[in-house]
């Protein structure tokens, strides 16, 4: 395991959430685990935070919840993301290339 | 209806679902460290020692959920209590310009009991598609559309 692992930045999990859900609806659980894979580590996210995250995204209509049966069929609740919820999940992200970009430019210039 | 008979016992339903999410969360990871050969006690601390402190977490979502639901009882409040005083104006006071006055309450009332309740059913009546929270669609200061900063344009202006 890397031991060299970033803390993430504010904002930024709420866009890892949006587009975790992007491809399906989701519990907590495996909302967690898929970007523990994704991030391979790199990233420490801790799995508590993910879920006042959840919440807000859910009262802003982000994200919207639904209980259900989970693989193991224990009763779970399932995240999807609304209209809302897509087109903030394209505005974070151009957000992101752009400041990305712009921090690339000041660190690579001389 | 509904959202009214949920008033007094929507909160302990808050702290329950988290509970129970909370619970399954950990739960779940439990199983997945059982399932790598660690015992069971010893899963359990790994668990919970990942997922951060517990309580805390719960209280801060409890705090999130119930910020709505108080926003919901207010206006399920103001709307019955509109309905109610105009029902009552109708039916008991007999002038006609008071008349009309019940009747605007009563519209007032009912259509917002009624927007209240298709919310609370999911329904995104309060949204529209170019309605932006918290302005996180507006570009950070300083950048413009290009990427460039302040000095950028200044620069190349």
């Amino acid at each position: 395991m890397r031991t060299n692992r970033t803390d993430i930045m504010q904002g930024t999990l709420e866009l890892l959430i949006l587009k975790t859900l992007s491809r399906e609806p989701m519990h907590g659980y495996g909302i967690a685990q898929r970007i523990h894979q994704t991030v391979d580590d790199l990233l420490k996210v801790e799995d508590g935070s993910l879920y006042p995250a959840l919440y807000r995204m859910e009262a802003r209509g982000w994200i919207a919840s639904e209980w259900g049966a989970s693989e193991n069929n224990r009763r779970a609740k399932f995240y999807k993301l609304t209209r809302a919820g897509r087109t903030q999940l394209d505005a974070q992200s151009v957000n992101w290339e752009r400041v990305s970009r712009a921090v690339m430019r000041v660190l690579g210039a001389t | 209806m509904k959202s009214l008979q949920d008033l007094f016992r929507r909160k302990p339903t808050i702290e329950t679902e988290v509970d129970e999410e909370l619970t399954f969360h950990i739960d779940m990871q439990t199983r997945d460290y059982e399932s790598q050969g660690m015992s069971r006690e010893r899963s359990r601390t790994m668990a919970e020692s990942r997922f951060g402190n517990v309580s805390q977490i719960k209280n801060e979502c409890v705090r999130i959920g119930s910020g709505n639901t108080f926003l919901i009882w207010i206006l399920d409040a103001v709307f019955m209590m509109s309905l109610v005083t105009g029902l009552l104006l109708r039916l008991f006071v007999p002038e006609m310009h008071v008349n009309r006055v019940g009747d605007v309450m009563m519209m007032i009332g009912g259509l917002g009991i009624l927007l209240v309740y298709a919310k609370q059913c999911g329904a995104n009546v309060f949204n529209s598609t170019s309605h932006k929270p918290l302005g996180l669609n507006t570009p950070p200061v300083g950048f413009d559309e290009k990427g460039r900063t302040p000095f950028d344009r200044v620069r190349e202006d």
